[in-house]
């Protein structure tokens, strides 16, 4: 197992991040004022929330992607294993491709993948 | 017992600083090679004031940035907003810990060592998501998301070319992923594979001609607007490992990592590592050469060129070489490829 | 193994503390990142457990892509945080009974479908030098979902159709009076037809 180190690392890399992070916090001379710390918006005051309702198409986009992670990720044995699974693993895994590229096809002829 | 322990643990600070520290330089030197190249292709000098070719400028820089100071919006969610920067750096560094530099170079080698840095990357996006979102700029929300959208588009064409290599090495092992190259790279039989690699890679990372997040005519600086000081040259930092890494990435996966281009006996005793930093830099140049030479996408294009482009062209790929190497006999048993 | 079975139970308490969280936060966010944080408390689990593959799967699909679907959907809509919070307990009996299906399911059915004859496993012939090297959790999902669970494959292949339809189904509404660019159209047009002397 070689995945304690890296736990270490993790850990190690946490404290240099938040260390410089902090150490700016003593290094610089901190001079609030209510126009610096207000959100930047081209000059004037910010309007309203910035967090406003957003085109649902970037949800669309993460459902895809999902779906497409998923396949990478039934491959990813296969790859490995495709000298012993032979004919019949690749077959496998190309009639589950097939189906998802219907898919595929089906976006594309609806429109889902135009961004607009 | 004690005694082991502590010397252990010395032993294990040594290795990661020796990885960590190197990296940070490396960084604060591309950027300053980035500015010199960019500059000589646009017939400027750029920085030659501090040091020697201004071979001291990217400490300056940040020395600058680190006694600025440290701007917190009145409006943004605090811990998120602090987080965000640190996330990234994290990542940035995690990333590096599975990248063998020469045969049994590694901090640590792991078998699945692809599929670990894939899911690394994969977390990349919680870094601009969140440090957009936390900002309640409108400027950083729509950076963000765009940006989030971008790199996910891109993560899937990555995730199928992968597939490619590991079909043709047999593991995910990287350094044996590179040692099964010795007889030939990839880049030769897998070279359509490496273009449409890179060019997701350079997406992957935000950078030109991908830029979007960061559009300046447009998005102001995108997800990071609202930091100031060092939560910026965090966001700076890791953007510029995740480059070096990219780079290294490619060269260990298509050319060949650390084996030298020709097994000549003069290159015996050329270091291994110092032809993984020759292939890397030539991976570097290119990012910083696109970047000066090409213009920025829109964004439908962008995710035209992902979705309907590579995404079609990788999966076909996979099936292809599959295919190939089942009928040519060319597959190796898992674990047993030498 | 005492100090790896108190780790996996450290973390593991984690994780339950990290659920707890995501019912209890207030803000929609922070409740979708302490789900994250639990995600990635319980591919450490499943790290300490030797499954790495299975935990970096789990890394990669709940966390780099669910977990961020989650993320978006709440970040889009904007949820503002209004409802009191009397009815928590609400969903209990449905969630009892779903999670008493789910153990029912793991438990019982499990075992039973996806036992194996070892025999079968051996591939052809028995190469001994194969047969001696060890195979990872990677090699072992790879022999058996492809050649023994094929249909299992398929299935997971059929879900995957349905969810795109659906979500296409669902969201999909295409805007009214905006420019679209169409590159073959584009490419079609042939410039004698198109330009004119203006004399």
């Amino acid at each position: 197992m070689s995945y304690p180190p890296i736990a270490g690392f993790m850990v190690l890399s946490a404290f240099i991040a938040s260390f410089i992070l902090g150490l700016s916090f003593f290094v610089a001379k901190l001079k609030p004022d209510g126009e610096k710390v207000s959100a930047y918006e081209c000059g004037f005051d910010p309007f309203d929330d910035a967090r406003a309702r957003f085109d649902v198409r970037f949800y669309l986009v993460a459902i895809l992607f999902i779906i497409f992670d998923l396949e990478v990720t039934f491959c990813f044995p296969w790859a490995l294993t495709l000298f012993y699974s032979g004919l019949f693993g690749f077959y496998s895994i190309v009639f589950f491709l097939g189906l998802l590229t219907l898919g595929f096809v089906y976006e594309w002829q609806k429109g889902a993948l135009d961004w607009e | 017992m004690f005694y082991r322990i502590v010397v252990r643990f010395f032993f294990f600070l040594f290795q990661s600083l020796g990885l960590i520290v190197p990296l940070l330089l490396a960084v604060a030197f591309l950027t300053l090679a980035e500015r010199k190249v960019i500059a000589s292709i646009q017939r400027r000098k750029g920085p030659n004031v501090v040091g020697f070719f201004g071979i001291l400028q990217p400490l300056c820089d940040g020395l600058k940035l680190l006694i600025k100071e440290p701007v917190l919006p009145n409006s943004a969610n605090l811990v998120i907003f602090i987080g965000a920067p640190i996330l990234t750096f994290i990542l940035a560094l995690l990333a590096w810990a599975c990248i063998p530099f020469g045969e049994g170079v590694v901090f640590a080698d792991l078998d699945l060592g692809a599929l670990y840095l894939f899911a690394v990357s994969s977390f990349g996006v919680y870094g601009v998501l969140l440090a957009g979102w936390s900002s309640n700029s409108k400027y950083a929300f729509l950076g963000g998301l765009r940006s989030a959208a971008q790199i996910i588009s891109y993560e899937v064409s990555m995730g199928l070319i992968l597939i490619n290599v590991f079909l043709c090495s047999g593991s995910l092992n990287l350094s044996k992923i590179v040692i099964s190259q010795q007889s030939c790279w990839y880049l030769f039989p897998l070279f359509p594979l490496l273009v449409i690699f890179y060019i997701s890679c350079l997406a992957e990372t935000n950078r030109a001609p991908f830029d979007l997040p960061e559009a300046e005519a447009e998005l102001v600086a995108g997800y990071n607007v609202e930091y100031s000081s060092i939560g910026f040259a965090l966001f700076f930092l890791g953007e510029y490992a995740n480059m070096i890494l990219i780079s290294v990435l490619c060269s260990l996966l298509f050319l060949g990592g650390w084996l030298a281009p020709f097994n000549l006996p003069f290159f015996y005793w050329v270091p291994s590592s110092f032809w993984l930093g020759v292939k890397t830099c030539f991976f570097l140049y290119l990012f910083i050469w696109v970047r000066a030479a090409f213009p920025r996408y829109r964004y439908d294009q962008l995710m035209r060129l992902g979705w309907k482009a590579f995404l079609p062209l990788s999966l076909g790929f996979t099936l292809l070489t599959s295919g190939l190497l089942l009928s040519q006999g060319g597959l190796t048993f898992p674990g047993f490829c030498f | 193994m005492l100090f790896q079975q108190s780790i996996l139970c450290f973390i593991a308490g984690l994780a339950c503390g990290a659920g707890f969280l995501v019912i209890s936060s207030k803000s929609p966010v922070h409740s979708v990142l302490s789900l994250i944080f639990s995600f990635v408390l319980c591919s450490f689990v499943l790290l300490t457990l030797e499954i790495d593959i299975l935990a970096l799967i789990f890394l990669i699909v709940y966390v780099g892509a669910i977990a961020i679907l989650f993320l978006f959907v709440v970040m889009i809509l904007n949820v503002k945080v209004a409802e009191a919070r009397a009815n928590l307990f609400q969903y209990f009996p449905l969630g009892f009974f779903l999670l008493s299906l789910l153990y029912f399911d793991l438990g019982l059915l499990m075992p039973a479908s996806f036992s194996v004859d070892v025999a079968h496993f051996i591939p052809f012939y028995l190469e001994w030098p194969k047969a001696v090297l060890s195979f990872g959790c990677l090699e072992s999902i790879g022999f058996l979902l492809y050649t023994y669970f094929p249909f299992y494959l398929i299935g997971a292949g059929l879900l995957l159709l349905l969810a795109i339809v659906g979500a296409i189904l669902l969201t999909l509404h295409r805007g009214v009076g905006v420019h679209r660019q169409e590159v073959s159209f584009q490419n079609r047009r042939d410039w004698v037809e198109v330009l004119h002397m203006v004399q």
